[in-house]
C-alpha cells in the first residue's frame, strides 16, 4: 500500500499545488487573504467579546492577550475541522475519477491532509505577522507546536476517513457532522477561556480530546507555558487509534466503496 | 498471444437491511444481504494481441461494469481478469484535469494519476505537445481552452504511450473531424503494433467497420460472441422482437435513436415494408455500398379509394432527406382501389449510400403531397445500415464514383546534372509504355517504369537525380547511347548472347532480354551492392534465370585475384580479373551479339585483350563507354579506344566524346563483321564541352 502511494507521490504533490492554486489564483489580493481572513475574524471577535472576556484571561498582562488567545485557538481548530470536513466528503467529490481510473484511493485523503497542513503553515506565518503587529513575540515553547499539529492532523485524518467512508454509504453522516462540529467548536475553549465555565461543565471540556491540543497552541503562542505531558496522552492515543482504525476500515470498505458511488 | 483473459468474471452489488450490517460484514460478521444484483455474471473471453473487440448491448446490459472490472476500478466478486501488460482506458476525456494548471502541468498531473512516472512523462511530453496540436495554448491555463482543445490534450495524453489493451468508450465523437481522424489513425497504428482494442459503442456501424469480433451482453451474460455481422444482426433481431410486443404504440424511439411515427386517416395502410437483396431476394438489415437492392412495399386499402399514391422517402441518421419520390411523379397512380385490395410495389435501386444508418418512410396519399388526403404516413418505418465492405474508405452519405489519378514525381536532387541530361531529346521518338518514367508502389517497394515497361528499383541506380532523369525522359537515362542501342537491337538475332561488363543495374541486359526472344546475358560487376541491384532488377522482371551474374574485375590480362576499391564498399575488394578470353570461356564458345563495356576506365585494357576474339568473329557489336581522365587516368582514353578498335579491323558506326555527352561518358559503337559494315545508326545530338558534365578539360 505504501509503495503504491510512493509511486503516486508526484500526483499527490501536484494535486496539493492545484488545490492551493485554485484557492487564490484568480482573486486580486491572492495570498494576502491568508492574513486578512484571520485578522478580520480576530478583529470582529475582539470587538464583540474582548471587553467582556479580557479581564478573565489569567497569567498574562499583554493588552492584546485576547485576540492572540483567540487566533491561537482558531488556528488549531481550523486545521482540525478542515481535515475532518474535507476528508469526509472527498470520496463523493472525486467519485467520477475513482470510478474511471484505477489508482490508490488513499491518495485522496492524503491530498486533503497535505493541503490542510500547508494551509496551516501559511496561516501560522500570517499569525506571526499579526502578532508582531500587536507587539507580541511567542517564546521558546513554540517548539512544541509541531507536536500539536501532528496530533490534530492525526485525529482529523483518522476521524475524517472513517466518517468519509461511512458518508459514502449513509449520506446523512456529513450533514450530522456539520452540526456536531459546530457544537464541538463551542465545547472547546477557543473563543472563551476554560475558567469562565461553571465548575460542573468543566468535565465536558476535560473529556474533549481537542481541548489539550488547543491549549497547547495557546500555551505555545500566548502564555509561553510548557503543557503537562499527561494532558497529551489521551489525544496521542486517540490519534494513533483513529489513524489505525481508519486505514483498516478504509481497506475493508474499499471494494464496496466504488460500488455505491 | 493472449493479452487479456477474463475468466468467469462476476460482479455482485448488494444491499443490506441496514448499513451497520454492511460495516459489520467487513469485519468478518456473517451477514445476509437483503438484496443482491449481478450486473456481470460469469463472463469469460480472451483477447489476442491486435484484436479489436466490440462490446454491445442495451443500457444496463453490464458493459460499463465489465469495463470497470477489466480496468480494475471495480473489484470482481468472482472470477478474474488478467491483463498481460499496460491497460489504458479512455472512458471519459479530461478526468483529473485541473482548470488552473497549464496544458503541460495537467499532462504531468493527470499523467501521474494514470500511473506514469514523472521521468516517463518528461520523455513523452514533446510527443503529447505534438499530437495535441494546440500550439502556445499548451502553456496556458486549461480554463482558457475550448472544449475541443481540451479533448485534444486529453486524447494526446491518454494515448501518449502504447498500451497492451486500449479501451475506448464512445468518446471519439468529440473534437473536429480532423482530430477524430487523427485519433482513429493513432488507434489503428496501436492496433497494427499489437495493441488489443475494446470498443464500447451504441453505433452498430462503428462496430462493423472497426471490430473483428463482437460480444453481445445481455443482463450481465455473454449472449453471443462472434464475427460482427452475425452478432449485430442477432442484436437487431433481438431488439425487433422486443419492440414487436408494443407495436400498437404510434410513436416510439428506437434503440438507435430513430423516431417512429405513424399518422393519417388510416384508410389505407402499409402491410409490409422490406428491404431485399436483388441477387438473393432475401431480406437484408445491412446493405453493402454498391449492392443492388429492392424495397418492397405492400399497401392495402381499407376502404374504397379514388386514387392511391405511394411515396417513399430515404433519410440519413440526422434526418436529412437523401432521396424521395412517389408514384404521382412517376405517373403510376393506382385509381379506383377497392377496399381490401393490395397494391405491391418493388422499388429497385443501387445502394449508392455512404456507410451509416438510414431509414425509409412510406406514405400513402391521394395526390402528390400528403396535404390533400393523407391515408398513412409512417416515419422511419424501415431502418437499415449501410456498410462499406469492399470499397475504399470514404466519408459522407453518398457513394460518388470518384477515382484518384496519382502521379509521383521524384525530388529535384542534382538539378544541374538532371537539366543537362534531359536537355537531350534523342530518345523522344522511341515508343514508350503509357506509364513510362512513373514511380509505382509494388510488393517489391518503389519501382520505376522504364520506356519499354521494364521495372527497376526506383533510385537504385545512382539515386534520386537519376530517378528524376528517368522520370523526365519517360523511361530513359542516357538519351544518346539509348538511341543507338535501340537501333542496334533491330539487327540482333533471336537466341543470341549479350555481355555487359560493368553491369551496375543490369539495365541494358534486361532491355536486350526483353527485345530479343530466347536471348541470354552475362553481367560482370565488381561492386557487390551494384551486383545485388542488378539481381533485384532482373528478379523484378522475371529474368533472373536468363542472366548469369559474375562478380569480377575486367582488364587486359586475366588474373585469379585482383584488388581494387569498390565504390559502395569503400575499400579494396579482391576478385577474379577477367579478360576477353575469360569472357569467351563464360560464353562457352558462343559468339557475343553485343559486348557492352562500361568499365570505369578499364575499357582500353579490355579492348586490347579482344584481338583474337574480334578476328574469329566472336564479337558482333561493341558498345563502349569511354571515361573522363578523372576516372580513367588518361586524357586520351577515348581516342586510344577508337584507335585500338580500328587496329582490330573494327568499323566505328557511331561515337562521341566525353565532352559531347549529355550523360557523362563518351561512346563508341563498332562492328567487326564485314556484313554489318553497311548498318547506319540514327544521328545523335552532341553536347558542347562548356555544358558537359566535366566542363572544358583542356
Amino acid at each position: 500500500m505504501f509503495r503504491s502511494l510512493w509511486r503516486y507521490r508526484h500526483f499527490i504533490i501536484s494535486s496539493i499545488r492545484g488545490d492551493l492554486k485554485g484557492r487564490f489564483v484568480r482573486s486580486r489580493l491572492g495570498g494576502l487573504w491568508f492574513i486578512l481572513h484571520p485578522l478580520a475574524q480576530a478583529v470582529i471577535f475582539s470587538i464583540v467579546l474582548s471587553e467582556v472576556l479580557n479581564a478573565r484571561l489569567p497569567d498574562t498582562d499583554s493588552p492584546a492577550a485576547y485576540p492572540i488567545y483567540l487566533l491561537s485557538g482558531m488556528a488549531a481548530w481550523t486545521l482540525f475541522s478542515e481535515i475532518l470536513t474535507r476528508s469526509m466528503t472527498v470520496f463523493i467529490e472525486q467519485a467520477p475519477v475513482m470510478k474511471k481510473i484505477a489508482f490508490p484511493r488513499l491518495c485522496l485523503p492524503i491530498i486533503v491532509g497535505g493541503t490542510a497542513l500547508i494551509n496551516q503553515v501559511l496561516l501560522l506565518v500570517a499569525l506571526f505577522v499579526i502578532f508582531i503587529f500587536l507587539g507580541h513575540m511567542p517564546g521558546r515553547t513554540l517548539i512544541l507546536l509541531p507536536i500539536g499539529i501532528i496530533l490534530i492532523a492525526a485525529i482529523g485524518f483518522g476521524l475524517g476517513v472513517i466518517l468519509g467512508v461511512m458518508n459514502v454509504f449513509i449520506r446523512d453522516v456529513a450533514q450530522v457532522m456539520t452540526i456536531v462540529l459546530q457544537l464541538w467548536y463551542w465545547l472547546t475553549p477557543i473563543v472563551y477561556p476554560a475558567n469562565v465555565l461553571p465548575e460542573k461543565y468543566r468535565i465536558i471540556l476535560n473529556l474533549n480530546p481537542i481541548t489539550p491540543l488547543v491549549a497547547l497552541y495557546q500555551d505555545a503562542l500566548l502564555f509561553n507555558r510548557w503543557p503537562s505531558p499527561e494532558s497529551l496522552i489521551a489525544p496521542a492515543a486517540l490519534g494513533l487509534l483513529s489513524m489505525t482504525f481508519a486505514i483498516v476500515f478504509f481497506r475493508r470498505a474499499s471494494p464496496e466503496l466504488i460500488d455505491v458511488l | 498471444m493472449t493479452v487479456l483473459s477474463v475468466s468467469h468474471l462476476s460482479k455482485r452489488y448488494v444491499n443490506y437491511a441496514s448499513n451497520l450490517e454492511r460495516f459489520a460484514g467487513w469485519f468478518g460478521a456473517v451477514v445476509k444481504p437483503s438484496e443482491e444484483f449481478w450486473p456481470v455474471k460469469d463472463v469469460s473471453f480472451s483477447l489476442a494481441a491486435g484484436e479489436a473487440l466490440g462490446l454491445i448491448g442495451q443500457n444496463g446490459a453490464g458493459k460499463s461494469t465489465l469495463l470497470k472490472l477489466i480496468t480494475g476500478t471495480v473489484r470482481p466478486t468472482e472470477g478474474m481478469a488478467h491483463v498481460g501488460g499496460r491497460i489504458s482506458a479512455i472512458l471519459e476525456l479530461g478526468l483529473g484535469f485541473n482548470p488552473e494548471f497549464t496544458g503541460r502541468q495537467n499532462a504531468f498531473h493527470a499523467g501521474g494519476l494514470m500511473g506514469l512516472s514523472q521521468a516517463r512523462l518528461t520523455e513523452l511530453m514533446p510527443h503529447i505537445e505534438d499530437f495535441a496540436e494546440i500550439g502556445e495554448f499548451f502553456d496556458h491555463p486549461l480554463r482558457t481552452y475550448s472544449s475541443g482543445m481540451q479533448a485534444r490534450l486529453a486524447f494526446a495524453l491518454a494515448t501518449a504511450e502504447r498500451p497492451e489493451v486500449l479501451i475506448v468508450d464512445e468518446v471519439l465523437s468529440v473534437g473536429d473531424s480532423y482530430f477524430q481522424h487523427k485519433s482513429f489513425d493513432r488507434i489503428r497504428s496501436f492496433r497494427a503494433a499489437g495493441t488489443s482494442i475494446i470498443l464500447v459503442t451504441h453505433s452498430l456501424g462503428d462496430v462493423r467497420t472497426l471490430c473483428d469480433r463482437v460480444i453481445l451482453l445481455d443482463k450481465g451474460h455473454v449472449l453471443k460472441d462472434g464475427p460482427p455481422d452475425e452478432v449485430v444482426d442477432y442484436y437487431n433481431a433481438l431488439i425487433a422482437a422486443k419492440e414487436n410486443a408494443k407495436l400498437s404504440v404510434e410513436q416510439r424511439r428506437s434503440k438507435e435513436g430513430w423516431l417512429y411515427t405513424r399518422s393519417g386517416t388510416f384508410e389505407a395502410h402499409v402491410k409490409e415494408i422490406t428491404l431485399l437483396s436483388e441477387a438473393t431476394r432475401e431480406p437484408v438489415a445491412t446493405a453493402m455500398v454498391g449492392q443492388d437492392l429492392i424495397l418492397r412495399v405492400i399497401a392495402q386499402a381499407d376502404v374504397d379509394l379514388p386514387r392511391l399514391v405511394l411515396g417513399i422517402m430515404l433519410r440519413d441518421r440526422t434526418g436529412h432527406v437523401v432521396w424521395g419520390t412517389n408514384t404521382w411523379h412517376t405517373k403510376q397512380i393506382a385509381e379506383d382501389v377497392k377496399a381490401g385490395e393490395v397494391v405491391a410495389a418493388d422499388v429497385s435501386f443501387r445502394c449508392l449510400l455512404g456507410p451509416g444508418s438510414y431509414s425509409f418512410s412510406p406514405a400513402l396519399t391521394s395526390m402528390d403531397t400528403h396535404l390533400d388526403q393523407n391515408y398513412e404516413w409512417s416515419d422511419n418505418a424501415l431502418v437499415f445500415d449501410v456498410m462499406n465492405a469492399d470499397r475504399a474508405f470514404f466519408l459522407g452519405t453518398t457513394a460518388i464514383e470518384a477515382k484518384f489519378d496519382i502521379q509521383r514525381r521524384p525530388a529535384s536532387a542534382g538539378v544541374d546534372r538532371v537539366k543537362m541530361t534531359i536537355s537531350c531529346r534523342d530518345t523522344d521518338a522511341i515508343d514508350k509504355v503509357p506509364n513510362a518514367g512513373s514511380i509505382e508502389h509494388s510488393d517489391e517497394g518503389r519501382v520505376q517504369i522504364m520506356h519499354n515497361g521494364l521495372k527497376v528499383v526506383a533510385g537504385g541506380y545512382h539515386g534520386e537525380w537519376m530517378e528524376r532523369i528517368i522520370y523526365e525522359l519517360r523511361g530513359h537515362h542516357e538519351p544518346q547511347e539509348e538511341l543507338v542501342f535501340h537501333a542496334l537491337l533491330a539487327y540482333c538475332r533471336p537466341g543470341s548472347l549479350f555481355v555487359e561488363l560493368g553491369a551496375f543495374w543490369s539495365y541494358y541486359s534486361l532491355w536486350f532480354l526483353r527485345a530479343i526472344p530466347g536471348s541470354t546475358a552475362i553481367c560482370v560487376e565488381p561492386d557487390p551492392k551494384n551486383l545485388e541491384m542488378g539481381r533485384r532488377n532482373a528478379a523484378l522482371n522475371g529474368y533472373a534465370d536468363r542472366i548469369q551474374f559474375v562478380p569480377g574485375w575486367v582488364g587486359e590480362t586475366a588474373a585469379s585475384s585482383h584488388e581494387a576499391v569498390a565504390e559502395s564498399v569503400g575499400k579494396p575488394v579482391a576478385l577474379e580479373m577477367l579478360d576477353m578470353t575469360s569472357i569467351a570461356d563464360l560464353a562457352g564458345g558462343r559468339a557475343v551479339e553485343i559486348l557492352h563495356i562500361d568499365a570505369q576506365g578499364a575499357e582500353l585494357g579490355f579492348l586490347r585483350s579482344m584481338a583474337t576474339a574480334t578476328q574469329t568473329g566472336k564479337v558482333r557489336f561493341l558498345v563502349v563507354s569511354t571515361h573522363h581522365v578523372s576516372i580513367s587516368g588518361s586524357p586520351t582514353t577515348h581516342a586510344d579506344c577508337v584507335a585500338e578498335i580500328v587496329r582490330q579491323n573494327g568499323k566505328i558506326l557511331c561515337e562521341h566524346h566525353v565532352e559531347e555527352s549529355f550523360s557523362g561518358d563518351g561512346l563508341i559503337v563498332a562492328v567487326f563483321n564485314s556484313g554489318d559494315c553497311g548498318i547506319t545508326l540514327p544521328q545523335i545530338s552532341r553536347n558542347t564541352a562548356e555544358s558537359s558534365l566535366f566542363g572544358v578539360s583542356r
